[in-house]
Parts: C-alpha cells; sequence; structure tokens
C-alpha cells in the first residue's frame, strides 16, 4: 500500500519540512511505499520529493492513502481534490494557517493568501476520510471547518539533533558582551509579534538590567514588518542591544540556545510553536504570552502571561532569572515536558491513529 | 475510522495554567514601574505606545492597519476605481490602491487572436504580427511608466504612515500640554 505525503512548499531545516522527512521514514520502515510530492521544491531537499504533477494516475481500488500537509495555499488542494473524486484516500494534516487579519495590514498579497488557504482547507472536507492536527488548538480549527474525523498527533521533532556540540566560539562570542540574553526563534511575521517582544525587554532593560541583549532569529515574513520593528528598536533607543541575524543556521540556532537565558515568546498564533519545544529541550527558560497552541506546548514547563504588557513580560523575565530556584525548577520541568514530544513517542502516536484508521475503514 | 475527536492519549497531558496575579506579582510589578519612572520618567508609556501602533488585535482605533483589508481586497479596490465608487482613504486603503496599479503596471502586449468567426483568426494573425515589434516597443515604455509610479507611490505611502504615526505619537504630548495651559490660564477651575 502507498501513502504519499504531499506538501505545498518543501523546504529544508523548516518544522514542516522536518516533520515531513521524519514521516517518510516512520512510513517506511512501518513497511508502507511512502514518497514525498511538492509543488515548490527548494534545491536543497530536490533529491528528497518530486513536483506533484509527475505523481502516477491514481490506481482504481488499490486503497492508496494521500497525505496532504496544509499550512498554505496551492492548486495542489483542487488537484488532490480531484484525485479523491478518482477514487484516492485522503488524509489532511493540519498544520495550522495563520488567519489574514495579521497580514492584511503589511501584506495584502500575503493576507489573500491566507483567505485562500483557508476556502481551500474548507474545500478538503468533504473528501477527507481523516484529518490529523498538530495540537488540539488546530483540531478545533478543523471541527470549525467541517472536519469530521479528527485526532491529534503532534509534529515529528527530532530532539537529539540539538545536542551536538555547539559552535563554542559562537557561544562565547555571544556571552562575551555580558547582559542577561532574551531570545526569540520565529520568522519575522506580524502574528509572532515580535514588536511585543521588543517592546518589554525595552523595559527590562531599563529596569532590570542595562546590559541585556535580545536575538529575534527567523527569516522576514513581510519587509515592511522588518522595517517596522527596526524603527521600533531605533525609537525606543535600543540601539544595538537587538539583533535580527534573519534566519540562521542549525549550528548557529543551537549556539543561540546555548547562550540564552530566556525564550520570551509573545506570538498571538501558533498551531504548534516549535522553538518553545526546542529551548525547553535544551534548558532554556520559557515565559510566553498564552495565547492559541502555546498553552498546550508548554503545558506546566513554563510561565504563561495572560497579557503582555511591556511591563508584566519583563516582571515575569525579571522576578523568574532573580529566583534561581524557581528557574532550575522550571528548566527540569521544560526538559521533561520536551521528551513527552520526542520523536519515538510522537511516531508511535502517528502510526497508532493511522493503523486505527485503517483498521477501521 | 475515529468519528469524533480524540484528544485524549493523542497529545501529552497538557495542565497550562497563567501565572496569578497574586500579591507578590503585583508588588514586583508596582516596584519595577518605580524603578522604571526614576530611571527614564514616561518611558514605559512611550513602549507602550509604540509597540501599541504595532498591534494587528486590539489596537488604538484609527492607527496603523486598514480595519477592513479583506483578502480580496485588490480586485475590490479595482473595481471601486472602474465603478468610480466612493474614495476610501483610511489608514491601509493606500496601500491597496498601490497593489491595483502594482497588478495593472504590466502591459501584456502578447494580444489573443483567437476568433469565433474561422476568417478573423489568421487576419489577427497577421495584424498583431505586423504591428507587433511596434505595440512590444510601446508596451515596454508604458510598464516602465507604471513601474516608476508604483515606486513613488510606494515612497509616499510609507512617507504617509510614518508621519501618521508620528502625528498619533504626539497627540497625547499636545492633549496634556493644552491641559497644562488651562490650568495654568485658570487656576481656579
Amino acid at each position: 500500500m502507498r501513502i504519499d505525503q504531499f506538501l505545498p512548499d518543501f523546504a529544508p531545516h523548516d518544522a514542516i519540512g522536518n516533520h515531513v522527512l521524519q514521516l517518510r521514514r516512520v512510513l517506511r520502515d512501518a513497511g508502507y511505499e511512502s514518497d514525498i510530492w511538492a509543488d515548490i521544491i527548494h534545491p536543497p531537499v530536490a533529491r528528497q520529493a518530486r513536483h506533484y504533477r509527475e505523481h502516477p494516475s491514481v490506481r482504481p481500488g488499490a486503497g492508496d492513502l494521500a497525505l496532504y500537509h496544509a499550512s498554505t495555499y496551492s492548486d495542489m488542494a483542487g488537484w488532490l481534490a480531484a484525485r479523491a473524486g478518482a477514487g484516492d484516500r485522503l488524509v489532511v494534516y493540519y498544520h495550522n494557517i495563520t488567519p489574514a487579519e495579521y497580514f492584511a495590514r503589511w501584506e495584502p498579497v500575503a493576507a489573500e493568501g491566507c483567505g485562500r488557504a483557508r476556502r481551500e482547507l474548507a474545500s478538503l472536507a468533504p473528501s477527507t476520510e481523516l484529518a490529523m492536527a498538530a495540537s488540539a488548538y488546530n483540531q478545533a480549527e478543523l471541527l470549525d471547518t467541517g472536519y469530521r474525523s479528527t485526532v491529534v498527533s503532534p509534529l515529528l521533532v527530532d530532539l537529539d539533533e540539538y545536542h551536538a556540540a555547539p559552535d563554542s566560539r559562537a557561544v562565547a562570542r555571544h556571552r562575551a558582551r555580558g547582559g542577561t540574553r532574551w531570545l526569540f526563534v520565529g520568522r519575522l511575521a506580524p502574528n509572532k509579534c515580535q514588536h511585543d517582544v521588543i517592546g518589554a525587554f525595552a523595559a527590562y532593560r531599563r529596569a532590570f538590567d542595562p546590559a541585556a541583549r535580545l536575538v529575534l532569529a527567523g527569516a522576514p515574513a513581510s519587509a515592511r514588518y522588518l522595517r517596522a520593528l527596526e524603527r521600533l528598536v531605533a525609537d525606543l533607543e535600543l540601539g544595538d542591544s537587538v539583533e535580527l541575524p534573519g534566519g540562521v543556521p542549525f549550528g548557529e540556532l543551537v549556539a543561540q540556545f546555548a547562550s540564552a537565558d530566556v525564550f520570551v515568546c509573545c506570538s498571538e498564533h501558533e498551531g504548534f510553536c516549535v522553538p518553545l519545544i526546542e529551548a525547553m529541550e535544551l534548558g532554556v527558560p520559557v515565559v510566553a504570552y498564552a495565547a492559541a497552541a502555546i498553552p498546550e506546548t508548554v503545558g506546566d514547563a513554563g510561565v504563561l502571561l495572560e497579557d503582555k504588557d511591556p511591563l508584566t513580560v519583563a516582571v515575569a523575565v525579571g522576578s523568574l532569572l532573580s529566583d534561581r530556584e524557581r528557574r532550575e525548577s522550571l528548566v527540569r520541568a521544560g526538559r521533561a515536558r520536551a521528551g513527552s514530544f520526542s520523536l519515538p513517542l510522537t511516531s508511535k502516536q502517528f502510526l497508532g491513529h493511522l493503523d486505527a484508521h485503517l483498521r477501521g475503514s | 475510522m475515529t468519528a469524533t475527536p480524540d484528544r485524549a492519549g493523542t497529545v501529552p497531558e497538557s495542565t497550562s495554567r497563567a501565572v496569578p496575579a497574586d500579591d507578590a506579582i503585583n508588588a514586583a510589578m508596582a516596584e519595577a514601574a518605580d524603578r522604571l519612572e526614576a530611571v527614564a520618567p514616561g518611558y514605559l508609556e512611550r513602549v507602550r505606545q509604540a509597540t501599541g501602533r504595532l498591534a494587528v488585535r486590539a489596537r488604538p482605533a484609527g492607527v496603523g492597519g486598514h480595519e477592513d483589508a479583506t483578502p480580496d481586497a485588490p480586485a475590490h479596490e479595482r473595481r471601486g476605481a472602474d465603478a468610480g465608487g466612493p474614495l476610501d482613504t483610511g489608514a491601509g486603503a493606500a496601500r491597496l490602491a498601490l497593489l491595483a496599479v502594482e497588478d495593472a503596471a504590466t502591459i501584456d502586449v502578447d494580444v489573443p487572436v483567437a476568433s469565433r468567426q474561422r476568417a478573423a483568426q489568421p487576419l489577427k494573425a497577421g495584424v498583431k504580427r505586423l504591428v507587433g515589434w511596434y505595440v512590444s516597443y510601446l508596451g515596454q515604455q508604458v510598464t516602465v511608466l507604471g513601474r516608476s509610479v508604483t515606486r513613488l507611490g510606494a515612497v509616499l505611502v510609507e512617507r504617509t504612515e510614518e508621519l501618521d504615526a508620528r502625528t498619533e505619537a504626539i497627540s497625547g504630548d499636545v492633549a496634556r500640554l493644552a491641559e497644562r495651559i488651562e490650568r495654568l490660564e485658570h487656576p481656579a477651575r
């Protein structure tokens, strides 16, 4: 039996790309034939996938299953719906789609894309046998969109990879400047609210540690939002204490985590948020605004805030870092929490859902 | 097949909780606010205003984005312009109008030659071949003009938004000054 994976944009080193590669391994190990088919295939992973239009035609009666990763808009959605009509069985894995309102102000074209992606998601509901969600938050959205059969199956992340020794020179370079190091990792996007992290950091610097530094690692999803962040840094007189290094290579990412004192997340919309797991796995305490899927990802292993006023966040970070015992206890809880998302566990969960579905049908 | 949401056992046990605003936290907040005010008077308020201007949800009315911007707004904007509809001057309207210009700025010189009348098709193809060089030349110049206009528009929109943001930032100061003048002029009130 074939279980092929389809995704609009296959990129290396991003949460969805890594998840898809891990799933292929899990499926093949379980005895299924499985390949990856995408619309946009980035050069570093060109050998791992083929364009979806090259996929062989439907084999009627073969019971083959198409696993579609929904995260953005694509002509692939309509193509899959047509194949489902011709006899392919369809399973959707929902990573979440950023609500258009977040981009309407900054990138109206991207906002249009978000709206289209949600319409496509809804259009696939009638022909989908099973919809998997990265979180219960995503599952609730699937149910609202009209999906009937849904399960939660967290993203597959190989946390062992993060334990490669970080580049000691990079860590030394980061540490040489002194001061508390704040870190947030994620695309520079309006829904992730890096502006709120900058605001809280500005308050923290004046009230707690004038030598503190902030790193916002992540490629910009909007050039206009990036410019607004740069202006904000200048307006708040933060000088070079805020670094916006863009997307960083994996080694540098590990070094940033190894150098960080706290991971601060003010995001308003996340379907899962892998960087939270990365931070907890690597012993960086988490302070986060309790929105979307963040509370279920963090669980009891981080400081969750009901509001993200700059002073509230700054005081939460200040109190946590000044209380060594509480900080250490949170780091321990974080490691345990990350362990519950370990690759063997999440792989087993995924296969369990798939097997139950195939047996049931 | 699973017919109902199966949350239990499918995701690691989540017992999310928010940190309660207890007395200790309130005291820490008050202490930090005092410290901040002592070292940088008015700074916290500045931070709140500056970040509030970038917020998507619950941002102050009239600041920043265009609340009604919908995913298909560029097309809507174009229809509005075609129909001579009312001119929207909201904060995000300029960006949407600019998108419509950008969309229309590239001239397609590859004229379609299909026709329902059999004889017309080769005729159209012939005319296309004859005047193609001329149409391409014109189209190229119009496209360059369109892109230049778009660029000018982008600069103006960016500048206008900056001025809007600054105006918003100083409006609070102006109100406070007006109140102070009022008190100075009428101390008894």
